[in-house]
C-alpha cells in the first residue's frame, strides 16, 4: 500500500511537471479553465491587470459583448488584419460589414504567417495594422518584420526553407528541450494555483501589501487617485512602451518613413486600402498628466507626409476616455472596441459603395 | 549562473573521475598515490577553473598585457556558470582527500557514489558533506517516521519563511540602495548593509534549513551549516558558526595542509590569510569576493594578536560576561563592514559605500524605496529572528497539535508576507 501511494505521488508529480513543461498543454488547460470548468481561472475574466495584482478594488467582470454586423449586406471585401492578441481573439468575420473573408494574424507570432496564393481581385482587399500604442515604437522601428508576416505562395516556400534553417537546433538544445521550458515556473503557478478557490487568499495578500506596504505586483501601476490600474511599462521606466519616455523628431521621421514604406509595399502587392489603427494606452487618454506625454499618437496622426490611412481612436476616445477603458486592463474595453468597429465599418461602407465589384 | 540540463555532463565527468580515483587511491602507495590524488584534484579544480575563473583570469591578464602595450591572444569563453558547481566539486574533492588520508574506504558502488555527489537536497548549495557522514547513510534502510517528518517539515517551513519573508523583503531595500549609491545617504547605506547581513543569512541558512529538513524527512542526517552566527563575540567565533561546512572544509583540507598554527607566527598568519583569501575566491570570480575574504583574514590575524596582547597584559577581565554584548556588537559591525565588499558590484563601489557610511549623520534622510511601515516591518522581522534564535532555536513539534498549529502559521505567514519575485538563492551563484 505504501509503495502504491509513493508510486502514485511520483506519477502525479511527473504528470504536473510534464504538463507545465509543455506550452501547448498549459495553453489548452488554461482555455479549458477560462470557460469556468474545473473551478475556473481566477486570473482571467476581470482584466489582465487584475490578474497580475489581485487587488480586490479593481476586480470587475470583463464583458465582450460586441454587435455583429448586418448579414444582408453585400460581401465584397476581404479583410486582412494584423492585430494584437486582444483583437485576434475577440473579432470574427461577422463583426465587420461587407466582409467576405477575414484573415487574422497576431503580432509577435513568429512561427506562423499568413499565406496566400494571390489576392482575390474580385473583392476589395483591405489590410489593417492594428497595434496598441505601447508597441508602436518597437513594431514600426523597422518595417521588415511587418512585410515578412504576409507571404504569397512563391515567397512562402522560400520563407519555409529559411525557417527550417533557423529552426535546425543544436544537439545540446535538442537534448535539454524536453526537460526544461523557460516558462516552467509561471506554467506551474498557473496550473497549480490559478483557481477561483484561491482568490480570497490572493486578494488578502495583495490588499495587505498594498494598503500597509504600498506595494503592488511589479508590472502594475496604481494611479495617484487609486481609480485606475495601468500597465507599469506604459507609465514608468526608460523604455519605448512608456508614454512619457521622450520621443524626438528623428524617431518620428523614422516611424513615418517605415509606415510609408509598408504602405507602398502592400499597395504594390495589390491591396486596395491599408489602414493603421493605434489603440492609445489607457494612461495616454485617462491620465496624461501623470507625466509629460510624449505625444506619439498626435504627432503621427498630424504628420502631413503620412500616406497610410488612419482609424483614429485617439480622437474617438478623447472626449470620454474612461468610458472606453476598463479600470483593470491595459486594453480598451468592449465599448471601446465597439466604438472602433463602428468607425471602421463606416469606412468599409464607404469603400464598398465607392467601388462595387460585380458579384 | 544558470540551470542548463546539459551541464549534468560536467557533474558526470567529475563523478566518473573521482569514483575511479578513489578506487585507485585506495590500492596505491607512496608517490603513485599522491599522483592519483593530484590528478583527481586537477580534474576537479580544472572544471572550476574553466567554468568559474577562466574569464575572470583572462580579464585581469588582458588588463595586465595592455599595460605593457601588448595584445592578449587568448579568447574569452561564452560559458555560463553551472548552478552549484563549487559545492558539488568541493564535496567530490573531500571524498578523494579522505580516501587518500585513509579516513574513508573507496566506494565501489558507482550508484551510491553518484548519489553522494548528487544528493538532491544539498546538491546546489550545500551543506558540503563529508563522505564519512553521508556515504554510510546510503547503505542504511530508511523508513517513514512521523516524528522525523514533523521536525524535518517544520525546519523546511521555517527555512522557507526565512527566505521569502525575511531575505527577499530585505533585498528590496538592499538592491535599491546598492544600485543607487550616488543618491544614498550614509545612514541609508548603514541600514541597507545591516539588512544585507540578515538577508544573506536568512537566504543561505533558509536554504540549508530546507535541505537539512528535506533530507531528514527521508531519513538522512546532514551536518548543521549555521549556528546563530550573529551572536558571535569574535570574528573567529563567527567563522565557527557561519557556513560551517565550508569553513571546516577549508580548515581540514587547506589550513591544516599548509601547516595550520603549528608553524612560526608569520607563517601562521600567512596561512590564515591564504585560507580566507581562497575562501573569498571560492565564492566568486571577482575582486570584491577576494577582498571580502582577505578582510576576514586580517580580522582573524588581529584577533590572534589581540588575544596575545590580553594574555601578556593579563587583562582577562575583558573576557568577562559584562563585555559579551559590546563584543557581539563589535563583531557584527566588523562582519557588516566586510559584507559591503561581498555585496558591492565593484571594489570602487565598496570603498565609496564605506566612505559614505563613515560620514553618516542621524539627520540623514533614509530613502530605501520603502514605505515607513515596511521599514518598521523589516526591523520587526530582524528582532523576531534574533529572539527566535536566542530563545527558541529548535521549534518544539513533539505534540502533534503544536506541529499542526506552528507549521500552518509559518506557511500561512510565509504566503501572506512573502515576496515572490522569483529571486534566486544568493549562494546558487557559487
Amino acid at each position: 500500500m505504501r509503495k502504491l501511494i509513493s508510486f502514485s505521488i511520483i506519477v502525479i508529480c511527473c504528470g504536473i511537471y510534464y504538463a507545465s513543461n509543455s506550452a501547448k498543454i498549459t495553453e489548452k488547460y488554461t482555455d479549458f479553465r477560462e470557460r469556468g470548468m474545473l473551478l475556473g481561472s481566477d486570473k482571467i475574466g476581470y482584466g489582465g491587470l487584475y490578474g497580475m495584482c489581485y487587488l480586490s478594488d479593481y476586480r470587475q467582470p470583463f464583458f465582450y459583448d460586441i454587435k455583429e454586423s448586418d448579414d444582408t449586406l453585400v460581401k465584397n471585401i476581404n479583410l486582412y488584419l494584423f492585430c494584437d492578441s486582444y483583437l485576434y481573439y475577440r473579432v470574427t468575420p461577422k463583426h465587420f460589414s461587407y466582409n467576405d473573408k477575414l484573415y487574422k494574424m497576431k503580432w509577435f507570432e513568429t512561427e506562423t504567417f499568413l499565406s496566400q496564393e494571390s489576392l482575390d481581385t474580385t473583392k476589395k482587399n483591405v489590410l489593417v495594422f492594428e497595434m496598441t500604442e505601447r508597441y508602436v515604437r518597437s513594431l514600426l522601428d523597422s518595417y521588415e518584420g511587418a512585410t515578412n508576416m504576409l507571404k504569397f505562395e512563391k515567397e512562402q516556400n522560400e520563407n519555409l526553407k529559411q525557417q527550417e534553417n533557423t529552426n535546425s537546433k543544436s544537439l545540446i538544445d535538442k537534448f535539454q528541450e524536453p526537460f526544461i521550458n523557460p516558462n516552467i515556473n509561471s506554467n506551474l503557478e498557473l496550473n497549480l494555483f490559478d483557481y477561483k478557490l484561491f482568490r480570497p487568499l490572493k486578494e488578502l495578500k495583495a490588499n495587505l501589501n498594498f494598503h500597509i506596504f504600498n506595494r503592488v505586483y511589479d508590472g502594475v501601476f496604481v494611479d495617484t487617485a487609486k481609480q485606475q490600474l495601468y500597465y507599469k511599462p506604459t507609465v514608468e521606466g526608460e523604455q519605448k512602451m512608456n508614454a512619457f519616455y521622450p520621443l524626438d523628431s528623428g524617431e518620428i521621421s523614422t516611424l513615418i518613413d517605415n509606415i510609408n514604406k509598408l504602405n507602398d509595399f502592400y499597395h504594390s502587392k495589390g491591396f486596395d486600402e491599408i489602414y493603421l489603427a493605434i489603440i492609445p494606452n489607457p494612461v495616454t487618454m485617462i491620465n496624461p498628466s501623470l507625466g509629460h506625454y510624449n505625444n506619439l499618437i498626435p504627432l503621427l496622426n498630424s504628420n502631413d507626409s503620412l500616406r497610410m490611412n488612419l482609424i483614429d481612436s485617439y480622437s474617438l476616445f478623447k472626449q470620454n476616455p474612461t468610458l472606453f477603458y476598463s479600470k483593470s486592463d491595459s486594453h480598451w474595453n468592449s465599448i471601446g472596441l465597439q466604438r472602433w468597429l463602428d468607425e471602421f465599418n463606416r469606412k468599409l461602407k464607404l469603400l464598398s459603395q465607392q467601388n462595387k465589384v460585380p458579384s | 549562473m544558470s540551470f542548463i540540463p546539459v551541464y549534468i555532463l560536467i557533474l558526470g565527468f567529475t563523478i566518473v573521475i573521482d569514483f575511479y580515483a578513489g578506487i585507485l587511491l585506495e590500492g596505491a602507495k607512496g608517490k603513485t598515490k599522491k599522483l592519483f590524488l593530484i590528478f583527481s584534484l586537477i580534474a576537479n579544480i580544472g572544471v572550476l577553473a574553466v567554468f568559474k575563473y577562466y574569464n575572470f583570469l583572462l580579464e585581469n591578464f588582458t588588463s595586465l598585457v595592455y599595460s605593457f602595450n601588448w595584445t592578449n591572444p587568448l579568447p574569452a569563453l561564452k560559458i555560463i556558470l553551472p548552478i552549484g558547481l563549487s559545492f558539488h566539486t568541493f564535496q567530490a574533492m573531500s571524498y578523494t582527500i579522505e580516501v587518500y588520508r585513509g579516513h574513508q574506504k573507496a566506494e565501489r558502488n558507482f550508484g551510491i557514489y553518484s548519489l553522494y555527489v548528487m544528493f538532491y537536497p544539498q546538491l546546489v548549495a550545500g551543506p558540503i558533506e563529508r563522505p564519512q557522514n553521508l556515504l554510510p547513510q546510503f547503505r542504511e534502510e530508511h523508513f517513514f517516521d512521523f516524528e522525523r517528518f514533523k521536525s524535518g517539515f517544520t525546519q523546511m517551513a521555517f527555512g522557507l519563511f526565512k527566505k521569502v519573508v525575511i531575505a527577499d523583503r530585505l533585498s528590496l531595500a538592499v538592491d535599491y540602495s546598492y544600485a543607487n549609491i550616488g543618491t544614498q545617504s550614509g545612514l541609508s547605506l548603514i541600514i541597507a548593509t545591516t539588512f544585507y547581513a540578515f538577508q544573506i543569512y536568512c537566504d543561505f541558512s533558509g536554504y540549508s534549513d530546507m535541505a537539512i529538513g528535506a533530507a531528514r524527512i527521508m531519513g538522512f542526517k546532514l551536518m548543521d551549516n549555521f549556528n546563530t552566527p550573529y551572536f558571535s563575540k569574535s570574528v573567529s567565533e563567527f567563522w565557527k558558526r557561519w557556513h560551517i561546512s565550508l569553513s571546516t572544509w577549508f580548515k581540514d583540507y587547506l589550513y591544516i595542509s599548509l601547516g595550520g598554527n603549528r608553524v612560526k607566527m608569520p607563517r601562521w598568519f600567512l596561512n590564515i590569510f591564504i585560507v580566507f583569501t581562497v575562501s573569498g575566491l571560492w565564492h566568486g570570480a571577482n575582486w570584491t569576493f577576494i577582498l571580502w575574504g582577505a578582510i576576514h583574514g586580517l580580522f582573524l590575524i588581529f584577533a590572534v594578536l589581540k588575544d596575545k596582547l590580553i594574555d601578556r597584559l593579563n587583562w582577562s577581565f575583558l573576557t568577562h560576561r559584562f563585555f559579551d554584548i559590546p563584543n557581539t556588537l563589535i563583531t557584527f559591525s566588523l562582519v557588516c563592514l566586510a559584507w559591503v565588499f561581498f555585496r558591492a558590484t565593484s571594489v570602487s563601489d565598496g570603498f565609496e559605500i564605506i566612505k559614505k557610511m563613515a560620514q553618516f549623520s542621524f539627520h540623514d534622510k533614509v530613502s530605501l524605496y520603502f514605505y515607513r511601515y515596511e521599514l518598521l516591518f523589516c526591523f520587526f522581522l530582524i528582532a523576531f529572528l534574533m529572539l527566535k534564535e536566542k530563545y527558541f532555536l529548535q521549534i518544539n513539534t513533539t505534540k502533534n497539535s503544536y506541529f499542526y498549529v506552528i507549521t500552518s502559521l509559518i506557511l500561512f505567514s510565509s504566503y501572506l508576507f512573502g515576496v515572490f519575485n522569483q529571486k534566486q538563492f544568493i549562494y546558487f551563484q557559487f
